[in-house]
């Protein structure tokens, strides 16, 4: 996360004057596009600026963006044409694709976010006005106001979008829920997504159901109440827990200490013609707590109490490549495999 | 949105969950948590490509520069 973020002018200088691409460093493509990355690739987390012909133009850190995206410009205005429109032959290997996951196929896309969250003085929600990106020995730092907001893409396969169907309900009817969603609504994003997902689900509820039927459409609503990770326990202290060391008086069991318990609500329509849902907005709103999130919101607090979080989903079309991407439970390195089982 | 009142669908929920999320909030709460204008820029203003090939062959014709945005753990337009 950077200043990157919030510099008016990147973006459209980006559109005009480069070709740009995003890229899993731990998936960079078949063997040819890895063999460019590993030839032009600086490290992870970097914006490398670099010709179709693999020539390095620089190079800025996620963190610490400077000019050189202009100056990266300049140098590629002084190359020789040939150079700026370099004959480059086939740039895809016939080799095995690479293991990115995009969405299968007839999947409901969905963004997912999530944003720290403070009760106002008139006992509403705000969001929270600053975060911390990082902890070093204990300590918060580089903070950020406002606080961030993060983002995941939450998959349903065809098959759970037709289980999900309310064809053929009335009123008031209810909609039985496959356990596989369940299982990854609350295990993947009823957390705090800024510090991933948590290890396991405790208990939950999840209830889908006929708000009303029109022609050709249908209304759904979404409740649901989640308990998952940990449960909190005041009484464990993360002082003296050093981030990627070993020390600390719990510090074996840190890693459980990560918990969340949610609220959900959701409102969802379905189109009877084309057997779709075009709607499918929920939020779910709770608390959070562990190493991550406590850090991440200025801590550890001594008392330690949960921290108020919100995810928010919201359908998209998924055509886009932003909307393309793989979602974090899904990544094949990340969790096993499991983001589409059911238990 | 509905304006009766609001039967929940779900058995007894434990009493020390969070608040339940009232009806006439849910609009108010999805607007707050999703990003603010500009924020996402950087995502939804650029069309990135996913393709390293793509982006070569695109770059080459066009005679424009790559910009190569990595990151662990997936992509850098996601959970990153």
């Amino acid at each position: 996360m950077s200043a990157f973020y919030r510099a008016a002018w990147v973006a459209p200088f980006i559109r005009e004057h480069f070709v740009p691409v995003a890229i899993d460093a731990y998936t960079p493509g078949d063997p040819a596009e890895a063999e460019f990355f590993k030839k032009v690739n600086h490290g992870v987390n970097y914006f490398n600026y670099v010709t179709a012909a693999g020539t390095v133009l620089g190079r800025d850190g996620c963190d610490d963006m400077k000019s050189h995206l202009k100056e990266a410009v300049e140098k590629f205005k002084a190359l020789p044409e040939g150079e700026r429109k370099p004959e480059i032959g086939k740039t895809e290997s016939a080799a095995k694709a690479r293991p990115y996951r995009t969405p299968p196929p007839g999947a409901l896309v969905a963004r997912v976010y999530c944003a720290y969250l403070d009760r106002d003085e008139a006992g509403g929600w705000s969001r929270a006005k600053r975060m911390y990106q990082n902890t070093h020995d204990g300590q918060p730092t580089n903070p950020v106001e406002p606080s961030l907001t993060w983002v995941d893409m939450m998959w349903l396969t065809a098959e759970e979008v037709k289980a999900l169907s309310p064809e053929g309900k009335a009123k008031g009817e209810r909609v039985a829920v496959p356990p596989s969603v369940r299982r990854r609504l609350f295990r993947y994003y009823a957390c705090d997504l800024f510090r991933r997902p948590v290890d396991n689900v405790r208990e939950g509820e999840l209830a889908l159901a006929v708000d009303d039927v029109a022609p050709g459409s249908v209304r759904l609503r979404l409740e649901g109440w989640a308990k998952t990770g940990a449960a909190f326990d005041a009484s464990n202290s993360l002082q003296g827990y050093r981030r990627g060391t070993v020390g600390g008086p719990k510090n074996a069991e840190t890693s459980t200490l990560h918990g969340a318990e949610f609220r959900f609500l959701g409102f969802l329509n379905y189109d009877l013609a084309k057997k779709a849902f075009d709607r499918f907005d929920a939020v779910g709103l709770g608390e959070a707590w562990g190493w991550f999130t406590e850090g991440y919101r200025g801590g550890p607090h001594e008392p330690r109490r949960p921290l108020p979080v919100g995810v928010a989903f919201e359908l998209v079309a998924g055509d886009r490549p932003a909307d393309q991407v793989t979602p974090f439970g899904a990544l094949p390195y990340a969790f096993g495999n499991s983001y589409f089982k059911e238990e | 949105m509905r304006t009766l009142a609001f039967l929940s669908l779900l058995a007894l929920a434990p009493a020390d969950l969070p608040p339940e999320i009232r009806p006439e909030d849910f609009a108010k709460l999805h607007a707050l948590i999703r990003p603010p204008a500009g924020e996402f820029a950087w995502r939804d203003e650029i069309p990135w490509l996913l393709s390293l090939g793509e982006a070569r062959a695109k770059a080459a014709a066009e005679g424009k520069p790559i910009l190569i945005w990595n990151a662990a753990d997936g992509s850098p337009l996601g959970p990153v």
